[in-house]
């Protein structure tokens, strides 16, 4: 869980890092498909790409162990909550982002046999498929929702303090990251906000880890005479 | 003190709404959400907009040689669609082109003639509407033209190439037997006969009487005489002459377009393209593509005049 909080924290790095490059393709957004705005995003393009490719396997390997840590958890029988929270950290990714794929080939397809002249972007999107790509986006963040819930009661169980600061940041920047969707002036706080919030949890999972050390209070004997008999 | 099972789940339900609710409030607030006229299903009428932009040739012209050119017949089955198609309420022509071959743009004369009795057709001349260019240009309702665009250069010619002097002065000799006198007329191997002069300036000239008789039928021009001496014209001068009724933007025609086709003012404008070839036909035309054997005469209405730089 530690581990995958410090990879998630690199991707808000990250993103904060690529929201300049980001912004340096608005001639596209105006319409300006000409050889030669295409020519100069190139080079952009490019970084774009290979930081793309590192995202998604940074993305991919902390979704991995986020899964893995939660089923752990749920293994040890500490609450049927983090259960659930594995199946929709597990799931909810991939739902979400089926139905924003989904959203997005409406939008094309209909694009492409209707288009207007000229502008593609800002403004002139289909309502209906742009409902689909923001419901997507709201099942996908209901994965980080949960996991926040499930991290102030990890912080309340192991009597951590800063996990369950960490947990609320966590859940302010979630649901700020979904609002951020479509609310371009929000994503530069959302990614501000996600890399307080997994720069916490990193140092919260760490120490709950020395805590959790010794078996969790639920589960600690109260007699020396129970110990010996659970073992 | 732990929640319970039941307080955990409320709230992560509770966050999940209240991350949908914020998700939608930003951006029913943002520019996201405040379309520019709202995209029509298929099924609203609309203007078509048809490129005539490069050289006017055939694929097996020579004028292929000689940089980009637009395919006749691609922008023929394009003007045909428009002309079929129930829901195109107007057509606008974006011309970019310094004219090509008169036989290509005769056709696509008679092609813009038939749709121009079937719908409104509305040109707009972006860099180039020159000679055969202006011909294809020449059946719409009106033509605009940009600013700084060049318009009219109303002729035709023929150019040949001879180098006989060079062949002569590398010591080498072609023998050419033929059945008829004009048989093999615009050799480039020596220079015309005074004959072949008058036959192939015989041909400019009816070629050119038909150009000009289109111009007179379709505008008024203030002076033929400087209109039909082959010059082409700034945009300004254009409409001076005669050539074009007015000056302005593409947004311009197109508005005329909605305007002359009775269509609302936020009517969407689709392009019509030629189909792309797919990957499998793009890999099998590499490998039988080979150089066309081309007829060295072409009568061309065309300015300014092709390069033979790559």
């Amino acid at each position: 869980m530690r581990n995958a909080a410090a990879l998630r924290a690199l991707l808000a790095a990250l993103s904060l890092a690529l929201q300049p490059i980001a912004g340096s393709f608005q001639p596209w957004a105006s319409g300006n498909f000409t050889p030669e705005a295409l020519v100069s995003m190139l080079p952009l393009l490019g970084i774009l790409i290979v930081v793309g490719l590192l995202v998604i396997v940074v993305a991919l390997a902390s979704w991995v162990l986020r899964v893995l840590g939660w089923g752990s958890l749920c293994r040890s029988k500490q609450g049927r909550f983090y259960c659930i929270t594995r199946i929709v950290v597990l799931a909810a990714p991939i739902i979400g982002t089926l139905i924003m794929i989904a959203g997005a080939v409406v939008v094309a397809l209909q694009l492409a046999l209707a288009p207007s002249f000229g502008r593609l972007l800002p403004g002139g999107l289909p309502e209906g498929a742009l409902s689909v790509i923001l419901i997507g986006s709201v099942v996908t963040a209901s994965a980080d929702i949960f996991e926040a819930v499930a991290t102030l009661d990890l912080g309340q169980l192991f009597n951590v303090r800063l996990l369950t600061i960490a947990s609320l940041v966590f859940l302010a920047s979630s649901l700020l990251g979904a609002a951020s969707t479509t609310a371009q002036q929000l994503q530069y706080v959302s990614h501000a906000a996600s890399l307080a919030a997994f720069a916490l949890l990193t140092a919260g999972y760490h120490l709950a880890r020395g805590v959790a050390a010794a078996p969790p209070p639920s589960l600690q004997p109260s007699t020396p005479k129970q110990a010996g008999e659970r073992a | 003190m732990r929640l319970r099972e039941w307080q955990l789940v409320t709230i992560a339900l509770a966050g999940v709404a209240a991350a949908a609710a914020l998700t939608f409030l930003a951006a029913h607030l943002s520019e996201v959400w405040q379309p520019a006229p709202p995209l029509r299903l298929p099924g609203a009428r609309y203007v078509a907009l048809v490129r005539v932009e490069g050289a006017i040739a055939y694929k097996t012209s020579q004028l292929t040689l000689f940089g980009l050119t637009l395919d006749a017949e691609d922008v023929a089955r394009l003007l045909d669609q428009a002309a079929d198609d129930p829901m195109a309420g107007a057509v606008v022509l974006l011309v970019n082109s310094p004219g090509g071959s008169a036989a290509a743009s005769e056709a696509l004369y008679l092609k813009v003639r038939e749709l121009a009795s079937k719908k409104p057709v509305v040109t707009y001349v972006r860099e180039y509407g020159a000679s055969g260019a202006y011909m294809v240009a020449l059946p719409s309702k009106a033509i605009i033209a940009s600013n700084s665009s060049i318009v009219g250069s109303v002729g035709v010619y023929i150019s040949i190439l001879t180098y006989g002097d060079l062949l002569e002065k590398l010591g080498v000799r072609v023998h050419v037997f033929k059945s008829g006198e004009l048989k093999d007329i615009g050799s480039s191997h020596r220079e015309p006969t005074p004959q072949e002069v008058r036959v192939l300036e015989g041909m400019v000239e009816e070629i050119f009487e038909l150009f000009k008789q289109r111009v007179l039928a379709h505008r008024s021009i203030r002076d033929p005489d400087e209109v039909f001496s082959g010059k082409p014209f700034t945009a300004s001068q254009a409409l001076g002459a005669g050539l074009i009724d007015g000056v302005g933007t593409l947004d311009d025609a197109i508005q005329l377009a909605r305007e002359l086709g009775g269509l609302p003012p936020d009517a969407p404008v689709r392009e019509l393209e030629p189909p792309r070839p797919g990957l499998l036909q793009l890999l099998l035309g590499r490998l039988t593509s080979s150089k066309p054997v081309v007829p060295s005469i072409e009568i061309i209405a065309m300015w300014p005049p092709p390069s033979t730089q790559p």
